[in-house]
């Protein structure tokens, strides 16, 4: 019986691991792709849904306060001075509801993120606002950061300048930039992240408080070539880097849109 | 003003309903694309505003059906599922707003009474036309009214207070 069940625990384990061995396709790498981008923004949009009810919930019980508390006290709040006594009663509830809502706010625009990062990711080449790409990228970029105890600072650029290209590859591309650099960084490090226009691109620089010889090893693809310079360059864009009074930048830049009228 | 809400989301839309009401906008509700539509064939409200994600048909497709039979009828988009696409396509179908979901309650109520008013004006603006004999332009008026511009212009002191 003993035997047995390990024997069929060594089956089970064999083929997992067989499994594992199978190299994906590109074609099921894309399905799966879609798959898991459909799936994220269906979550993403339910949880939005019941914040959303959250938050009418709240503040109709906020409204429902107020109400009551004029309907109470309002001629006899004018006639006996009574305002402060009874607003000091609503108060805690209200403070409360506030906080709810707050937090309701917060979730919200990283929902919000998480949902527009998840249909980025069907796209292909098309018109985005990058400062919103580099939004839906910046928490998990930020999080990181702050877990590895590197000082992330974001600053996007003024206006919404738009760009033309692959959404879900300009993403990745800033991604792997930013986290080759802070492999190489230790706590306490800076690492600052601007975007704007320059040159006619949209481009997005990574100022670190360490050379780039020293940013550790970077994420390369099989020609040996640097990972995010592959993709710049796929996408039409390009990735330099220079060095000079103590900071360090990396510059990744991408074709604007042409406007349009 | 008859102002119709459009949502599948029942607690959501009944409170949001309850909480308009409180503000002075009486409104009335339905739950899905189909219902709105036969709703509209009844008794046209003013304003609409309308969900994008629901069961049966999508709520772009209930503002495309609109813009084409109703396009007097001002929608205020309010989504929890807002694309860049959503927002550009409404826009080209002539939403009078696009708002994401949760919005602020008297940020929808002033959206509400701006479209009403907008539409107003330019039924005002094509009586005027008409009065004067200009019959084309008083129908051209009424059938093609842009609105002033969505999110952001018709309140802009509002929209920098938000965070």
């Amino acid at each position: 019986m003993g035997e047995t069940q390990a024997g069929q625990a060594t089956g089970r384990a064999s083929t997992v691991q067989r499994a594992g061995d199978v190299e994906a396709s590109p074609g099921l790498r894309a399905a799966q792709l879609q798959v898991l981008s459909r799936t994220l923004a269906n979550v993403a949009h339910d949880i939005q849904n019941h914040l959303a009810a959250i938050n009418e919930s709240a503040g109709w019980m906020g409204d429902l306060l107020t109400l009551k508390n004029k309907q109470r006290f309002g001629w006899i709040s004018r006639l006996f001075r009574l305002g402060k006594r009874h607003s000091d009663d609503i108060r805690p509830f209200c403070i409360a509801l506030d906080a709810i809502q707050k937090e309701i706010g917060q979730g919200s625009i990283s929902n919000k993120r998480l949902g527009g990062f998840a249909h980025r990711l069907e796209e292909t080449l098309s018109v985005f606002s990058g400062n919103k790409a580099l939004e839906e990228i910046g928490d998990v970029l930020l999080r990181e950061a702050a877990e590895k105890g590197i000082h992330l600072e974001m600053k996007l650029a003024n206006g919404e300048p738009m760009i033309e290209t692959d959404p879900p590859g300009f993403q990745l591309a800033v991604f792997c930039g930013v986290e080759q650099i802070m492999d190489g960084l230790e706590s306490g490090d800076r690492l600052v992240l601007e975007a704007g226009v320059g040159e006619g691109r949209y481009q997005v620089q990574l100022t670190s408080s360490r050379p780039a010889e020293s940013l550790g090893l970077p994420l390369r693809d099989p020609d040996g070539q640097d990972f995010s310079q592959t993709i710049v360059e796929e996408l039409g864009g390009q990735i330099w880097k220079q060095s000079g009074d103590g900071n360090h930048i990396t510059t990744l830049a991408f074709p604007l849109a042409v406007a349009r009228t | 003003m008859k102002v119709l809400l459009v949502d599948d989301e029942i607690d959501f839309v009944t409170t949001l309903s309850n909480r308009l009401g409180m503000r002075g906008i009486k409104t009335d509700v339905v739950h899905d694309g189909q219902e709105a539509l036969d709703y509209v064939k009844e008794q046209e409200p003013d304003v609409i505003v309308l969900d994008l994600k629901m069961p049966g048909m999508y709520g772009m497709e209930v503002l495309r059906r609109l813009s084409k039979t109703n396009p007097k009828i001002q929608v205020v988009i309010l989504t929890g599922h807002g694309t860049d696409r959503d927002e550009e396509e409404a826009q080209r179908l002539k939403a009078f707003d696009y708002l994401e979901k949760p919005t602020d309650i008297d940020k929808l109520a002033d959206r509400i009474r701006g479209a009403y008013k907008f539409k107003l004006e330019q039924t005002m603006a094509a009586a005027a036309f008409a009065e004067a004999g200009e019959f084309d332009t008083a129908r051209e008026m009424a059938k093609d009214a842009e609105p002033l511009k969505t999110t952001g212009e018709l309140f802009p002191d509002e929209d920098k207070n938000e965070t």
